[in-house]
């Protein structure tokens, strides 16, 4: 009996990492379809994960955990793709400014965006306003994302964002915004491209903001307080929500 | 005691770990902790017994003795020996904290307390949070005129001075944090006060930064606390250690302050009473401070929930009965409550609880004069009150809570609150808040003046 997808599924939502790379090799040598093991298995039981953190019944450590049994399947499939079935939303480097130390913060965004099929690179904390930059161009990002909890951090964005304008790079990279201090307001100030509530509403902002669908209910949803995202109309454009 | 420099040698040769791992580390080895010795967050009882205070502490050595701190700037991880925290933890003990601030008549104590203790906390209830230019010292002359608070545990930020942004590292951090000083020293002269303990310094948080603002001659070790506290879940760096240095070097207080997230990568009250009492003795054993303010909050940022209440509690107990600390916490409601009734209820629910379980100090009292007022009123009512009387209290007062929480949807603002010219409370706020304190004294919470 060869594997099916919805094995893998249950394997990765349930977090057994042996279990789920098993499935893959033996789907792989079984000639199983390696699009549907990758969909309808692996992104689809990373989605279930989210999901159940959405619910309280998973905590942080189970949404890392996660990402830890799918990279090393993620890797066994990716060779076997068609070419452009990756089947990722966007690439996102990601970090936290000079002088922020705060990791939780972007370290759920970072784990979220993962779950939704994006491409993430964490950079880590304190980072020069450049390190962003030369990690963008490095991993060809579509999005920049920077984190900042303190009110003497925010302004380092703004500084990644002027680097960006005198190199000339401003309109190659989407650069957003989050940390408690954060506001819609202020990245509007920082013309940056968008800014999300918590690290759930950094998805459908991250879709619409590389121009892939969101979902209706999330669009309705941003309009909540307590499920926000905030885009820039003026850089972004035909974006509505 | 662990000499604070050997602290440089177990952040270098400490065994390498990937962040990610050591943070599962953390979040599996908690639940393992908090199974084995049976420690159950219950909604029904917000006071934590002494079996479970107990309980707390044991898991607590036990974690920080197994996965240790986790040193951002080499990515190494500290480690510990158990006996060595057990050792710190008896010395803390046999030293009850009594931790002198402030000059002359403005003299004030943060001690040790038992939730038992008939003495009230100390109110060091500072204006916290982000203000702007226009309303600083009125902000700040509104606590510094109210003869119940004692001094200040922190002072408010400016996000922008004119067309400056304070950045971390930068000029505009000193230039900043120096606008700030003058600014304090105008509203304590206001007030008659300048001899005033006046907490951390806010915008100047780096070591640089914090070296050059003290070197300015505003601030001494007489009315400044510097923080040397490790972030959530466990993770350190060396600025916080240079800073402990420097406050050896000048008899500054470190300001310890020990957080952990609900939610996170522990779960609940449970977890997070561990971990974070856990966080509490890895401050101890390189700062070596008297005073220690917990912030157990959730994951979105909301705290004063039963939750917060129990993981308070759990901890503050557990230092009450093994650590002799003067444990501090920030005694408000959530943002969107600032300066509405609401901010009185959930400040209500702190009070009851954290008095019964140790409370030292109100780090945070309210986000007003009035309110620290007020809050410190409930502080002397509620100190010797019994843990079950305690419990049954903010039952009531959570259930309050919980009708006007979903139809809160954003703070006052201070000008709105207070005539910034006059710095006496408006008369609609002051309508409000009255009322408020009425509503909860009918249900029982007594206030003492």
């Amino acid at each position: 009996m060869p594997v099916t997808p919805n094995e893998i599924f249950e394997a990765v939502w349930k977090l057994k990492k042996k279990q789920a790379y098993d499935l893959v090799q033996q789907g792989l040598t079984e000639g199983v379809d390696p699009v549907a093991m990758l969909k309808q298995g692996v992104i689809a039981g990373l989605q279930e994960v989210g999901r159940r953190f959405g619910t309280g019944e998973y905590f942080l450590a189970e949404l890392v955990m996660s990402g830890k049994v799918a990279e090393p399947c993620i890797e066994l499939i990716n060779p076997h793709l068609p070419p452009n079935v990756g089947g990722a939303q966007g690439k996102v480097v990601i970090g936290a400014v000079t002088g922020d130390l705060h990791t939780i913060g972007y370290g759920l965004v970072t784990t979220q965006l993962e779950l939704n099929g994006f491409e993430v690179k964490k950079l880590g904390i304190d980072l020069p306003s450049m390190h962003f930059i030369e990690k963008a161009k490095e991993h060809k990002a579509d999005i920049i994302g920077l984190s900042a909890f303190l009110v003497t951090t925010i302004p380092y964005c703004k500084e990644v964002v002027g680097y960006l304008e005198d190199m000339g790079l401003r309109d190659k990279y989407k650069v957003i915004i989050g940390g408690t201090e954060c506001t819609a307001d202020k990245a509007e100030a920082m013309d940056v491209d968008g800014w999300a509530l918590n690290a759930v509403a950094s998805v459908p902002l991250c879709q619409h903001i590389c121009h892939k669908p969101v979902d209706a209910a999330e669009l309705a949803k941003a309009r909540t307080h307590d499920h926000t995202w905030w885009y820039n109309s003026r850089r972004i454009d035909g974006a509505a929500a | 005691m662990i000499p604070t420099l050997e602290f440089q040698h177990r952040a270098s040769r400490g065994p390498v770990t990937a962040v990610d791992d050591f943070d599962l580390e953390l979040a599996f080895k908690v639940r393992e902790l908090v199974a084995e010795y049976e420690i159950k967050y219950d909604p029904g009882q917000l006071v934590v017994d002494d079996r479970t205070a107990d309980a707390i502490f044991e898991a607590a050595v036990k974690h920080l003795a197994e996965i240790g701190v986790y040193f951002q700037s080499t990515g190494r991880v500290i480690k510990y020996e158990e006996q060595e925290i057990r050792q710190l933890a008896r010395e803390s003990q046999q030293s009850p904290a009594c931790v002198n601030l402030g000059k002359g008549t403005e003299r004030m104590q943060l001690r040790y307390r038992r939730g038992t203790d008939t003495w009230a906390p100390t109110n060091y209830a500072g204006p916290a949070g982000v203000a702007e230019k226009d309303w600083f010292i009125p902000y700040v002359q509104s606590f510094a005129q109210e003869p119940s608070v004692k001094g200040f545990g922190i002072v408010p930020g400016l996000a922008r001075l004119d067309n400056l942004d304070p950045k971390a590292g930068q000029l505009s951090e000193v230039t900043v944090a120096l606008w700030e000083q003058e600014a304090l020293r105008e509203a304590l002269k206001r007030a008659g006060r300048l001899d005033m303990n006046l907490g951390l310094l806010c915008t100047a948080s780096t070591p640089s930064g914090t070296m050059a603002v003290m070197a300015s001659g505003y601030r001494d070790s007489f009315n400044t606390q510097i923080g040397i506290h490790i972030m959530p879940e466990q993770k350190l760096s060396w600025n916080p250690l240079l800073l402990t240095q420097y406050c050896e070097l000048t008899g500054i207080e470190p300001w310890q302050s020990a957080m952990s997230c609900i939610g996170g990568l522990c779960r609940d009250a449970a977890d997070v009473a561990v971990v974070m009492l856990a966080n509490a003795l890895a401050q101890l054993s390189y700062a070596k401070a008297g005073s220690m303010s917990y912030f157990p909050s959730h994951l979105d940022g909301t705290w004063a929930t039963r939750a917060s209440h129990w993981a308070f509690s759990g901890a503050g107990r557990a230092a009450e009965r093994h650590l002799g600390l003067a444990i501090g916490t920030s005694i408000s409601g959530i943002d969107k409550a600032w300066r509405t009734p609401l901010t009185l209820w959930q400040s209500a629910g702190v009070v009851v609880t954290s008095v019964a379980s140790g409370l030292s100090y109100a780090w945070i009292a309210g986000h007003t004069g009035l309110e620290a007022r007020l809050i410190g009123q409930m502080m002397n009512g509620c100190a010797g009150m019994a843990p079950g009387r305690a419990n049954e209290l903010a039952q009531k007062i959570m259930h309050k809570v919980d009708e006007l929480l979903p139809q809160q949807k954003k703070q006052l603002p201070f000008c709105e609150a207070y005539d910034v010219n006059t710095v006496k409370p408006r008369p609609d706020y002051e309508k409000a808040m009255m009322q408020t304190r009425d509503e909860l004294a009918a249900l029982g919470l007594p206030f003492k003046e």
